[in-house]
């Protein structure tokens, strides 16, 4: 028999018992919109990441921390100016900037009803210029000229309390010699506030006070490094660059690399999103046990038809097939439902991401406007629908076979 | 007038196994019928006639002894060339109809056609031809639960024709229908006999349908007891 006749009957019966078909159909459905969903919005995510990675990492930007390991935090505790001087010298390496990071609630100097808690970063103004300059703007005012002792620009803050030519007073935390927690407070004046910059890699630069390097070392005394941003000459050698620096300090160092950072993080999410998708296709197995048992009642159900094929000179095979086709037909379809509720529903969670977002705390990261698009690629689509055919028709086998080896004398007499 | 023989069985017999206990339906029956004969087997239920009537049609082995259509042992085939043979050699129509419920008439008569790859337009009219020749013309498109008891079986004599077989096999084939339509389909299944010099066998318990036979053949416990001729004899 013709396959296409063999399909045009699997699909009459199939019509014939629309309401368990639909149900059968229905564990496909759930089985395949659940791996799709969480397959469509895993990619989505990957990517919505990705971007704003690439768009805060620049690709020539290579940030040297003390502590070789990002999990344990072994290696040195501290980098020094000299070693910022040896790696400015390195081939390669356009600027080093060392800097020093702190903790600080910022105050106006004779008002203390408005505060911000933002960070204090010591860095030299012309470094940081030459670093990151096609990436400032100024809202107000602008570098300060000359460069004093109590100079300062501030990053972006979505209060705005502040303003160029502000004076403030800084309550800043620090550890002192002895090794006990203490606060300073020291007087700077605004020479400019910047736009926002959004994700910057190492170094943060909204809600950040920039001080000279040197101010910053005064204030508590203390001259050691908290981190060295590198850019080098070309993107192309910040792998170079990099492993010189590892061995520079002999593998005590961290030094990340962008384009590493976000292989390893693509590396991640590929992993996490396989595991999803793997949790996510349980349901297609409890889908297809769904098949197995309607199928087995069917056959039961339908031995005196067997029969009557057999005895119209149907081989075991067209018996076989026809069941077989009943599957395929049920997986192609529930598959196809499946695959466009899945992305539907993708879509919906991805517009909640937001709220999930502002839910969990996490804006600093991903900023208030973090919408998910679901990606569905014709690869991720082809794939489901196969996979819904092939559970389907693989959980029918033992059903299918059993249709076919009936014997049809006493099929035809089963009541 | 003597013509062919197209079916012969030898010494068949078969036995069931019912747990440790054996139960032999057919004992030792011998049969020759020629082509287009009109053979009745009468018997009681449980005399073993629709066992002889499956191991004829090739729808079971026998135990013992062997089958032979136009001269073709059946029991040297394989499962699959057995269907072929039900499937172009021999036409089963049974007292319970069997036609296939979400099917129409038409679609019914074309089973065996599109088993059998027939293509679809040949299918058409070949189907179109034996629901005429059934009386069943305004019906096609009926499925069976919209037909009477008696034009389901119609259905079921014109699929039994569909693949022109040597021999159609009926198994009680007015046992489910009331007197009237029992002689219509009596009358019917004479007429395909007659008229397309058909061979046909018909179990039953039915003492009508030996007014039309050419033979009538006595059965009990699984053996032959009588032959005759019968009143419709053209021997």
């Amino acid at each position: 028999m013709k396959a296409r006749r063999i399909l045009g009957l699997a699909w009459t019966n199939m019509k014939r018992r629309k309401f368990r078909t639909s149900l059968t159909a229905l564990g496909i459905i759930i089985g395949i919109m659940a791996t799709v969903s969480i397959s469509a919005l895993g990619t989505g995510f990957r990517e919505e990441v990705s971007t704003r990675l690439l768009q805060g990492f620049e690709p020539d930007i290579i940030s040297v921390l003390p502590a070789s390991d990002l999990l344990t935090s072994w290696g040195f505790d501290y980098l020094t100016l000299y070693e910022a001087e040896d790696i400015a010298e390195m081939e390669g390496v356009e600027v080093a900037m060392p800097i020093q990071v702190r903790g600080t609630v910022l105050y106006h100097v004779d008002d203390d009803s408005n505060h911000v808690e933002t960070r204090l970063i010591g860095a030299n103004f012309t470094k940081l210029q030459q670093i990151y300059g096609h990436r400032l703007n100024f809202a107000e005012g602008g570098m300060p000229d000359p460069v004093e002792n109590n100079s300062a620009i501030l990053g972006f803050l979505s209060e705005p309390f502040f303003h160029a030519g502000d004076e403030v007073k800084a309550n800043i935390l620090f550890r002192n010699a002895t090794g006990g927690l203490e606060f300073v407070n020291h007087t700077f004046t605004l020479s400019g506030i910047l736009e926002e910059v959004g994700y910057s890699g190492a170094v943060p630069i909204d809600r950040s006070l920039f001080i000279p390097l040197e101010t910053c070392s005064e204030i508590h005394n203390y001259e050691w490094i908290d981190a060295i941003i590198v850019k080098v000459e070309d993107p192309s050698l910040a792998g170079d660059v990099a492993q010189a620096i590892r061995d520079y300090y002999f593998d005590n160092v961290l030094v990340l690399v962008p384009s590493q950072v976000i292989e390893t993080l693509d590396g991640i999410f590929n992993i996490i999103n396989l595991f999803l998708v793997a949790i996510a296709s349980i349901a297609l197995l409890v889908a297809g046990v769904s098949i197995l048992n309607i199928m087995l009642v069917s056959v039961m159900e339908r031995t005196r038809e067997i029969g009557i094929m057999k005895a119209l000179g149907a081989r075991s095979r067209t018996v076989l097939f026809q069941f077989l086709a009943e599957a395929a037909i049920l997986g192609f379809l529930g598959g196809l439902i499946g695959i466009g509720l899945g992305y539907c529903l993708a879509y919906v969670l991805g517009q909640l991401a937001p709220r999930l977002v502002s839910a969990l705390g996490l804006e600093g990261i991903f900023g208030t406007e973090f919408y998910l698009s679901p990606v569905l690629s014709i690869e991720t689509f082809l794939f489901a629908l196969a996979f819904a055919v092939v559970i389907s028709i693989l959980f029918a086998l033992y059903p299918a076979r059993k249709a076919a080896k009936l014997d049809p004398v006493r099929a035809l007499r089963y009541e | 007038m003597s013509s062919a023989v197209i079916l012969e069985a030898e010494n068949l017999q078969r036995i069931y196994k019912m747990g440790s206990v054996e139960v032999g339906a057919l004992r030792g029956v011998d049969l020759e019928v020629h082509h287009g004969e009109f053979v009745v087997i009468l018997g009681v239920s449980g005399s073993g006639k629709s066992t002889l009537l499956h191991l004829l049609g090739g729808l079971d082995r026998p135990t013992e002894g062997r089958v032979l259509i136009e001269g073709e042992d059946l029991s040297e085939l394989s499962d699959n060339q057995l269907a072929d043979v039900r499937l172009r050699k021999v036409g089963f129509v049974f007292r319970f109809f069997n036609l296939m419920p979400q099917l129409t008439a038409r679609g019914n008569v074309e089973l065996p056609l599109f088993l059998a790859d027939v293509p679809a337009q040949e299918a058409k009219t070949r189907s179109t031809e034996l629901l005429d020749l059934v009386g069943l013309s305004e019906r096609r498109d009926h499925r069976p639960m919209e037909l009477s008891g008696g034009e389901q079986q119609r259905v079921a004599i014109a699929r039994a024709l569909a693949n022109q077989p040597k021999i159609v096999l009926a198994d009680e084939p007015t046992g489910n229908l009331d007197t009237a339509t029992g002689a219509d389909i009596i009358q019917l299944l004479r007429e395909v006999n007659e008229e397309q010099r058909q061979t046909v066998i018909v179990v039953c318990h039915d003492q009508r349908l030996t007014s039309v036979a050419d033979r009538v053949i006595e059965m009990r416990d699984g053996q032959f007891v009588s032959k005759r001729l019968g009143k419709g004899g053209k021997m």
